[in-house]
């Protein structure tokens, strides 16, 4: 019965507890983060949390928090650099945790049979750094990367090389308790400058389109996260993602 | 006293035929376990470990059937019926043993050396006529004792009489005949001491058991197979499947059959309904204080220890 062991409920890591432009507009937010209740407050001075027990930080339009050993807690990289302009938030809860859903970016073979993305593929990738990124490539003219920072944070490049546009996808899974998470999602977007008469006619609608199609990848992905089980030990086949490197990896977070 | 024992061994009803056509996946906690419960497009039924054991998605929440094989929605691995997986010879789902019978669906838990033989209603002239379900807190023994409880009927069902006809126990089968007797109400006055029905109660384990009662006025033979399978320690679902027997009736016999059929229907939920609140709300005794009326229990219990092994 050891496929039965579950993930402890809450690894370490910086977790995005809200968008800032939800606590400009809201002054103060109730939220629950791994269990406990805590309220945020905005201040000229930035964002404040009560009770004060976690370390916090904005960046990139998220408010994040810290969980784990402070000794050994890493400064949050700015993912989302330059010339990135905010677009729109997704959010959604979902009963699952921050290792299942983040073990999405190495499970290769999801992809055509969840997102209908035909022969995806993804290049090896060292797991020694605490940042890990990958290439995927698919079929398709689009070409994808992304930096996974922990397990509760990540950004997410896709290149639309026609346009000369990309669109960003800075994610975070956040932990309510034990059973349920908030994965919240900032959509990015960054055009070539100076933008051609072309991207100005068909920019607006263009980005509307990609933004609910990555809605709907999500809410895919979210059928599955609500009801799988965590798998000790998988039976994987040749063709699956490096998964086992992915959860060798994530177990730093747990220490 | 513990009131908690482990989930007695035997065929449960875990759903009926017409909820599952081809194509069809339900998903079912039985005994705390999470399973789907399949037809496939050639028609056969089968029972499979809920979660994947590629990397644990939910068969039951956007799996689909393909061909002959249930198809995981996260990574399109197909299984069989068998649970082998058709695209990778090392990865197998635990599968469970199932029967298709008379328009029911059976589970198997238990010793497979120690399987009891399953009734065959449709061959003996039996016509499947109501089937209906209802989830409850109670354990399934306390639904399948409830039948040989004597004493409960007068109190809880309300009737004038009733008594005992036969008791009779062998291995794989406890059986119990009841008479019930009415009196008629006229003008606030009752008379007489008329008998209405015979009964017949058997039970093949604690999860199957066939109710027969038969109307001499009319000659009208209705079953009931009743089951009732774990979903967990402490919840149930009870399953009611009723079949009515095929009989050369006089012409009077078969028009009131109708009406006589919705009414009895209407009785059994009454019934059912009425013993409702009671299991809900109770304790299993392990060591109750019997009383004269309740050897038949006694009996029962002694007989059920064999699913418990």
């Amino acid at each position: 019965m050891k496929n039965n062991i579950s993930l402890p409920p809450f690894p370490s890591g910086w977790f995005a507890i809200a968008s800032s432009k939800e606590l400009k507009k809201r002054k103060s937010l109730n939220r629950t983060f791994m269990g406990q209740k805590i309220i945020l407050f905005h201040t000229p001075n930035g964002p404040c949390i009560k009770p004060t027990a976690y370390r916090i930080d904005e960046r990139d339009g998220f408010i994040f928090l810290y969980h784990g050993n402070p000794e050994k807690m890493h400064k949050l990289p700015h993912l989302a650099k330059d010339g990135w302009r905010p677009y729109r938030m997704f959010s959604i809860k979902l009963k699952s945790h921050p290792q299942e859903t983040s073990e999405n970016f190495v499970d290769i073979c999801h992809l055509s049979a969840v997102h209908h993305v035909p022969n995806a593929s993804m290049d090896t990738n060292s797991f020694n750094s605490e940042i890990l990124s990958f290439n995927y490539t698919s079929k398709t003219s689009v070409k994808v990367s992304s930096h996974v920072f922990g397990l509760g944070y990540s950004f997410t490049e896709i290149q639309l090389p026609l346009l000369k546009t990309k669109i960003g996808l800075l994610s975070s899974a956040c932990p309510i308790d034990e059973t349920f998470l908030v994965s919240r999602t900032l959509f990015f977007l960054k055009i070539a400058a100076p933008p051609s008469f072309f991207q100005k006619l068909f920019l607006p609608i263009l980005s509307y389109v990609m933004f609910k199609t990555l809605c709907r990848f999500i809410t895919q992905d979210a059928v599955i996260w609500n009801h799988k089980k965590y798998l000790a030990r998988p039976i994987l086949t040749p063709n699956d993602g490096p998964i086992l490197l992915f959860r060798k990896w994530a177990r730093r977070f747990y220490e | 006293m513990n009131d908690l024992r482990p989930f007695p061994s035997g065929w449960f009803v875990i759903a009926f035929s017409h909820e599952l056509p081809k194509g069809v996946i339900l998903s079912k906690t039985f005994m705390n376990q999470e399973l789907v419960i399949f037809r496939t497009n050639d028609g056969i039924v089968a029972a499979l470990d809920a979660y994947c054991p590629h990397l644990g998605a939910h068969l039951g929440f956007g799996g689909k059937i393909i061909d002959n094989c249930i198809q995981c929605p996260f990574h399109h691995l197909k299984f069989g019926t068998d649970g082998q997986c058709t695209d990778a010879k090392h990865i197998k789902a635990k599968t469970w043993q199932v029967e298709e019978r008379d328009g029911n669906i059976l589970i198997y838990h238990g010793d497979p050396a120690k399987k009891h033989d399953l009734l065959n209603l449709s061959e003996n002239g039996y016509k499947s006529h109501k089937t209906f379900f209802k989830k409850l807190k109670a354990q399934p023994q306390d639904l399948t004792e409830n039948f040989f409880d004597v004493s409960h009927f007068v109190p809880v069902h309300k009737l004038d009489s009733i008594s005992l006809l036969h008791l009779s126990v062998s291995d794989d089968l406890f059986s119990i005949g009841y008479e019930v007797r009415s009196k008629f109400s006229l003008f606030g006055r009752k008379f007489g001491n008329q008998q209405i029905s015979t009964m017949k109660l058997q039970s093949f384990s604690i999860g199957y058991s066939l109710v027969t009662s038969y109307f001499p006025l009319f000659d009208i033979e209705i079953s009931l197979l009743n089951s009732s399978y774990p979903i967990d320690n402490q919840n149930i679902e009870m399953r009611v499947h009723i079949f009515i027997k095929n009989k050369p009736h006089k012409l009077l016999v078969k028009l009131i059959l109708p009406l006589f059929l919705f009414i009895f229907c209407r009785n059994t939920v009454r019934v059912i309904n009425e013993d409702v609140p009671i299991w809900e709300h109770k304790k299993y005794l392990s060591h109750p204080k019997l009383i004269l009326a309740d050897k038949a229990i006694a009996a029962f219990r002694k007989w059920t220890r064999r699913f418990y092994e």
